[in-house]
């Protein structure tokens, strides 16, 4: 990187987190710490909602998928906009009329201690295991893209994180976020405009998007039903309702950014511009990766993006081969995109239908030698499952961004980590102070005893963070496993305050063991069957509910009146 | 420490009226948002 970008990024990775805290300058309480105040205008929410939302891997990997699967991958937010309508509607009336700091805080209210404590613990093992991979995650891609050392970029991004978290609480988080996302913005806008200004001069933009959706990278929208595909429109308007409201009804990562709120109408307001702008954004990102797929067809990519990768196979004897067979499919491939081009501009259907032939079977062409190539770095490697997804756009940015944007877009990047980690270190922080420290070991001290405690467990929550991120690494195939495991609570969650707001006749014992049995069903399926993980969210919830009401036909105790007011829309 | 339930709050969204139709709106900017995104899919492939 130039001097320029160095400059450029690390005065916008640390203007950012100055800002916000100065915004949370005269923070005193608790309730000014956790809640900010309840002063939080809609638009301040928003972002942040959005902000903790949009990790890295959202902007890294978001833009390899589209280069590598198309666009379909825009269906899974298809459901957020409904579960945003939904939890306006239900949740946030609810949760501020209930005077609680934590989602989980209100089960207790509303059932008993100990659905309270298997949801926060719940809460506290998913999210912990989960937010050192947020700060993780960057610092490896960096580390192949520019031989930065991965351990010493985690340190820096998760001090600069933890600092400011701790220190302004959420009201730094609030408007570092606020900042964030207009960075995030300013530099999707210039990315896509640059990419833009790169494409041959004789094709412009009308047939970059032309060449796009001749091989399939524009297959925003599958109406096909089918279990096993992860992604169509079905999957996404429901697995994806399921899931948004899992996630931002029932995580309180995403819970405390609209508890902030300075009245209902203001939460509601910042869930709802979510709502408007999320799909428009995932699609904005998506076209981004899909128009670094056409700015390949004309100048040639390296076989594999990642540059280790490519290392290591170029040491071997079958490499020579391999790398030929791919630079005549890709010259292949660009001769059939360059007819295609002209046969679009004749305006003749049947030598546009030939030439689309064409291309695409040129394009099976290169997809078939990259493929040799993927093998033989499994080969060398001993060992499957290679995917370079993550290296596409960044490569593609350092290679040919000017300079000054790419430093900027790696500031985006690293912004985009610590948005997600800081909402996160937040909740984690609250939850541990609010549903276990307040409520088993000190129920009475005083507001500052609890103001220290919160930044305290701020800081020790970001400071394992931080040194989980350190050995994520040797963890391998364990982080994905987290991952991948993180996503299988949320139905359970989801299940038990749809048991809270919606049944009034369930007890304390029927909602606890109805997340016990959601649990194993959705256990079940992943080990069992082969149905896509967006289903899970509806399985485990349905199991959840379904039990929760059948069990309490058993239970004799009391229900427990609903501590808020009849729903209002 | 201990938060006060905020009483409860009838404030009208700032446009349109009423809550319903703000949520009526977002769900008809949905459908449209999917219609146009299956029109561009299926016009590009």
């Amino acid at each position: 990187m130039s001097t320029l970008d160095w400059v450029i990024m690390v005065f916008t990775m640390l203007a950012i987190p100055g800002y916000g805290l100065w915004r949370s300058r005269g923070t005193s309480t608790v309730n000014d710490y956790l809640l900010a105040g309840k002063t939080m205008p809609w638009y301040a929410m928003g972002l942040s909602i959005m902000a903790t939302q949009a990790s890295a891997v959202t902007f890294i990997a978001t833009t390899g998928q589209s280069f590598v699967d198309g666009m379909r991958f825009v269906q899974f937010y298809f459901g957020l906009p409904i579960a945003m309508v939904i939890l306006a509607a239900t949740a946030v009336p609810i949760f501020h009329r209930s005077g609680v700091y934590t989602a989980y805080e209100y089960l207790e209210k509303r059932f008993d201690a100990k659905t309270r404590a298997l949801a926060s613990v719940v809460f506290l093992l998913q999210r912990g295991l989960a937010v050192g991979v947020s700060l993780y995650a960057p610092a490896i891609v960096m580390s192949v893209i520019f031989g930065w050392n991965d351990r010493l970029t985690t340190l820096v991004i998760g001090i600069i994180c933890v600092i400011y978290t701790t220190k302004g609480g959420i009201p730094a988080v609030t408007w570092t976020d606020v900042v964030q996302m207009t960075v995030i913005f300013a530099g999707l806008i210039l990315g896509l405009f640059t990419v833009i200004s790169l494409l041959p001069a004789d094709l412009g933009f009308g047939g970059a998007v032309y060449l796009a959706g001749a091989v399939g990278k524009l297959n925003a929208v599958d109406l096909k039903l089918d279990w096993n595909n992860r992604y169509n429109l079905w999957s996404g308007l429901l697995g994806g309702t399921f899931l948004a409201l899992g996630y931002f009804g029932c995580d309180q990562s995403q819970v405390q950014r609209y508890l902030t709120g300075k009245s209902v109408a203001q939460s509601r307001l910042g869930l709802i511009f979510n709502a408007v702008a999320k799909v428009p954004m995932q699609f904005f990102i998506l076209f981004v990766g899909a128009m670094v797929f056409v700015f390949y067809l004309f100048t040639p990519p390296p076989m594999l993006f990642q540059r280790d990768a490519m290392n290591t196979i170029s040491k071997r004897p079958e490499y020579s081969q391999t790398q030929k067979q791919f630079d005549t499919a890709w010259e292949h491939r660009k001769q059939a995109a360059l007819a295609l081009g002209i046969a679009r501009k004749a305006d003749d259907s049947s030598q546009v239908n030939a030439a689309v032939s064409h291309y695409r079977e040129a394009e099976k062409e290169v997809t078939a030698a990259r493929l040799a190539g993927v093998r033989l770095y499994e080969k060398a490697e001993g060992k499957p499952g290679f995917n370079d997804t993550n290296y596409v756009f960044l490569t593609f940015v350092t290679k040919f961004f000017p300079v000054g944007v790419v430093g900027l877009v790696i500031a985006v990047i690293f912004t985009a980590a610590m948005s997600s980690s800081s909402g996160e270190l937040n909740a984690l922080a609250t939850v541990t102070v609010i549903d276990i420290y307040r409520r088993h070991f000190r129920p009475d001290a005083s507001d500052r005893h609890y103001l220290f405690a919160s930044r305290v467990f701020t800081a020790l929550w970001g400071a394992w963070a931080v040194v989980f991120a350190q050995y994520a690494k040797n963890l391998g195939s364990l982080v994905e496993a987290v991952n991948m495991v993180g996503s299988y609570f949320y139905p359970v969650l989801l299940g038990v305050f749809v048991l809270a707001f919606f049944f009034r006749n369930v007890r304390g014992s029927a909602a606890f063991w109805g997340m016990v049995t959601g649990e194993a069903a959705v256990v079940l399926c992943a080990l069992f069957t082969n149905i896509a993980f967006l289903w899970y969210n509806v399985i485990g919830t349905i199991v959840v509910v379904l039990s929760g009401v059948f069990l309490s036909q058993f239970e004799n105790r009391p229900v427990q009146s609903p501590p808020e007011p009849a729903l209002q829309a | 420490m201990r938060l006060t339930p905020d009483a409860h709050d009838p404030e009208p969204p700032p446009f349109l009226g009423t809550w319903g139709r703000v949520y009526t709106v977002v769900l008809v900017w949905l459908a449209v948002l999917i219609a146009l995104l299956y029109a561009f899919t299926r016009y590009f492939a």
